[in-house]
């Protein structure tokens, strides 16, 4: 049975809509469920390792949907783009909080100074703000892949 | 019961469908396309839940810190797990486009 052109063209738009409700499935699980570990942290080192360890999750997430060869290949190459963004920027922020604990740490040990840590505390808060943008691109980039 | 669960197994039992109903209309391209569609939500919707575990356990770990430094182990332990993924991210092939 061969269907009219119409008919197909209506049936074209099947797998978008259905793509689509199930982004939104995945989108309330991760949203709603879940809650927001950066809102809750209360210091710097927190807020960073709650950011970190978000970026970290959706980074498994992305490389666990690239592995399973189910993505078309636009959108696998979007995860990979986005990773290779954030991943340095991230890994930035790794670094800044490692130096802030440490100036934390010098400061209470009388080995460091206070403008020493006041550096390191602007540090971390620029990763932040730059991590937070770049792995809220790759965040968007699991949660939006589409065919 | 977690009706979530089901989802992805009902998704991939009417891709299994779908090459069937593509012999029955003649047409197997759309259908071809939505058995993908299918596949890749399923992996979708596995991940998500498993995603929306870690990020309630992070944010637990979060609050159980009570604003106390998270120990250089649990950093460590978050660089090991961002270190395999991005390698597989980075190396592993695309899958073809539909």
């Amino acid at each position: 049975m061969r269907l009219p052109r119409h008919r197909k063209l209506a049936y074209g738009w099947l797998p978008l809509t259905l793509w689509t409700a199930l982004t939104i499935a995945v989108t309330w699980v991760l949203a709603g469920c879940a809650g927001n570990p950066v809102s809750i942290a209360t210091t710097p080192e927190n807020k960073a390792y709650a950011l970190y360890g978000e970026f970290v999750i959706f980074e498994e997430q992305a490389a666990a949907l690239k592995q399973s060869g189910t993505l078309p290949a636009p959108a696998a190459r979007a995860l990979t783009q986005a990773d290779a963004i954030a991943k340095p920027t991230a890994d930035a922020l790794a670094q800044a909080a490692r130096d802030y604990l440490a100036a934390e740490a010098a400061l209470k040990a009388g080995s460091g100074t206070a403008s020493q840590l006041q550096i390191a505390t602007s540090q971390l808060a620029h990763w932040t703000q730059q991590a937070d943008t770049d792995i809220t691109a790759l965040i968007n980039a699991v949660k939006g892949a589409h065919p | 019961m977690n009706l979530l669960a089901l989802i992805p197994d009902f998704l991939r039992a009417i891709g299994a469908v779908l090459p069937t109903l593509a012999g029955l209309a003649g047409s197997a391209g759309w259908i071809s396309l939505a058995e993908q569609v299918l596949s890749a939500g399923a992996t979708l919707i596995e991940r998500g839940e498993e995603g929306a575990g870690d990020l309630q356990a992070l944010t637990q770990h979060i609050q159980s810190l009570q604003g106390t430094n998270a120990s250089s182990a649990d950093w460590d332990a978050l660089r090991a797990r961002s270190e395999a993924a991005h390698a597989i991210l980075q190396t592993s092939p695309s899958a073809p486009s539909p």
